[in-house]
């Protein structure tokens, strides 16, 4: 009875949520609200897990969210490739926090900041595979060390799992530059795991 | 799978997840307002033709006002219709500024004047009037606010009345928390928006207890041996909420607080954080840019050995273009690359005012 109940309802409400991503980011660059409230919740998921791997202590989390949508609905009218929407997305939400941990940086340095950094761990699912979430453990704490462009890219290098071009995509740097600051990050990246291996 | 789908995150609710839609969409709208504000301020030219963009002309039917819009009274009074039904009549030479108008919050803010609320009941949505310090909270009630306006002179200067026809209000510390008087039908409070409430005149106030009843007057006007109260000292208690209120997406509000911690704690370590913070929040909104540059010129100016100063200046030089002053936008850029010219926004200030 739920059942049919729900097939009997399930199409007229989801109707809206039919639309193509393509589509619905050309109405919401129209000024269509519907179409924004669609797309923020298609991709709410998706940017909250991501701006929560990039800052997993922030008690801001709702807030770097919601600046992300802000920014992106309100120039959402310069996406000129709607397929792009997602990639454009991630970019947004990537200087959001980018932003957002500089200002932090500094109100730590005039001790207007809490210790958030302490907190830079994160919880890995039992599913995951025992290298891989030790590994992901280290990587977290490295990340305390770590200047904040460093921390940036080598998350969405290493946990994401993006390709240096959708790194660049995100950080809006050339190709060749994202290489260039990987390879840097990398190199104080090993170098904090050893400082850390050698602190045991 | 990528080592990213490992980690996990507490899940949101449908409710929490549209509540920061509501929130997107409140700050979306205000900011239309606006700029919508800005243009035809543009197009009337001159103070004047701003003031009369702003203020809301009725006749008959109330107009209804959202998020973002001023209501300005000058020679008769103005009455208003709040996007909840709720009802303000704005006295002649009054203000009210409408700070958040969405289903579950309506804030306005009375920065001198007075204004009668016709508050419709609904128990979801909360209500508050800020009037400097104070916060008038409501559920469903008929009230009166009054202000003095805070930079007039004498005594009276920052004043606020409170008087209550039907229904209930609370009369809160909009820093501390901290409610102050419960209102009933007849009951009258008033006290300074400007300065700290004395313990004293707060526990007199609750001991008065039947005062709060139904037909009771109650003043909590300052006696002739009195002590003046002394100016709040936790600058921090003010950062922090304007900071709190920032994260909610009241950004007008935020904004409201970080000046107010400039001009009463202009040598307060936050007011260094408060100034880029104030700055930011102007040229983020787009039609401040002059104010803007002013409170990132405060900024710049504090501590100029600050860790802020990359960031004050890299802002400055944006405030600057923004505002169209090409000489003062080359000026700071000059000054920022040779400081810092290597700095993390170096090639985005070398972009700007070419």
């Amino acid at each position: 009875m739920v059942a049919k109940v729900l097939r009997l309802v399930s199409p007229v409400r989801s109707a809206p949520d039919e639309a193509t991503s393509v589509e619905l980011v050309k109405r919401a660059q129209q000024g269509d609200q519907a179409a924004q409230a669609l797309l923020f919740r298609r991709h709410f998921s998706g940017t909250r897990a991501l701006i929560f791997r990039l800052v997993p202590y922030d008690g801001e989390l709702e807030d770097l969210v919601q600046d992300t949508f802000v920014h992106a609905m309100e120039s959402i009218g310069s996406l000129r490739t709607p397929e792009a929407f997602s990639g454009w997305l991630r970019g947004i939400a990537v200087r959001v926090v980018r932003n957002r941990l500089r200002r932090r940086g500094l109100a730590r340095r005039l001790g207007l900041a809490g210790t958030e950094e302490s907190q830079l761990d994160i919880a890995v699912s039992r599913e995951a595979p025992p290298d891989v979430g030790a590994e992901l453990i280290a990587t977290y704490r490295a990340f305390r060390a770590l200047k904040v462009d460093s921390r940036i890219i080598l998350e969405l290098s290493r946990v994401e799992g993006l390709t240096n071009a959708e790194v660049a995509e995100a950080l809006a740097l050339s190709l060749s530059t994202v290489k260039r600051h990987l390879a840097s990050a990398e190199v104080e990246f090993k170098d904090e795991l050893n400082r850390q291996a050698r602190g045991r | 799978m990528k080592p990213a789908d490992y980690i996990l995150l507490e899940p949101i609710s449908e409710t929490d997840r549209e509540a920061v839609w509501e929130g997107v969409a409140a700050r979306l709208k205000a900011r239309k307002q606006r700029r919508s504000r800005g243009f035809y301020a543009l197009v009337g030219g001159g103070v004047l033709a701003a003031a009369a963009a702003l203020t809301i002309i009725v006749g008959g039917r109330p107009t209804e006002v959202g998020t973002g819009a001023v209501v300005e009274a000058r020679n008769e009074a103005v009455t208003v219709r709040l996007s909840d039904g709720s009802k303000a009549s704005v006295e002649p030479l009054s203000q009210l500024n409408v700070l958040t108008a969405t289903p579950t919050e309506l804030r306005v803010a009375l920065p001198s004047g007075s204004a009668t609320f016709e508050v419709a009941h609904r128990p979801e949505r909360q209500f508050a009037v800020v009037a400097g310090d104070i916060e008038v909270q409501v559920r469903g009630t008929h009230f009166t606010v009054r202000v003095e306006p805070p930079h007039g002179k004498g005594e009276r200067a920052g004043h606020v009345e409170v008087s209550v026809e039907r229904g209930v209000v609370d009369v809160v510390d909009r820093l501390s928390g901290e409610r102050i008087a419960r209102l009933t039908a007849g009951a009258r409070w008033s006290g300074n928006a400007l300065q700290t409430k004395p313990a004293a005149a707060r526990v007199q106030l609750g001991e008065a207890g039947g005062a709060l009843e139904e037909g009771r007057q109650l003043s909590r006007s300052r006696g002739p041996n009195e002590a003046r109260p002394e100016p709040r000292s936790d600058a921090k208690v003010l950062f922090e909420k304007a900071t709190a209120i920032r994260r909610q997406g009241d950004t007008r509000r935020a904004m409201q607080l970080y000046g107010e911690l400039l001009s009463r704690y202009p040598n307060d370590e936050h007011s260094r954080v408060a100034a880029l913070e104030l700055g930011r929040l102007r040229l983020r909104e787009g039609d401040q840019p002059h104010a803007a540059a002013r409170a990132l010129e405060q900024a710049v100016k504090t501590d100029p050995n600050s860790p802020l100063q990359p960031d004050a200046l890299a802002q400055l030089v944006a405030a600057y273009e923004q505002s169209g002053d090409l000489v003062q936008c080359r000026r700071v850029r000059a000054r920022y690359l040779s400081a810092f010219p290597n700095g993390a926004h170096s090639a985005e200030v070398r972009r700007r005012c070419p």
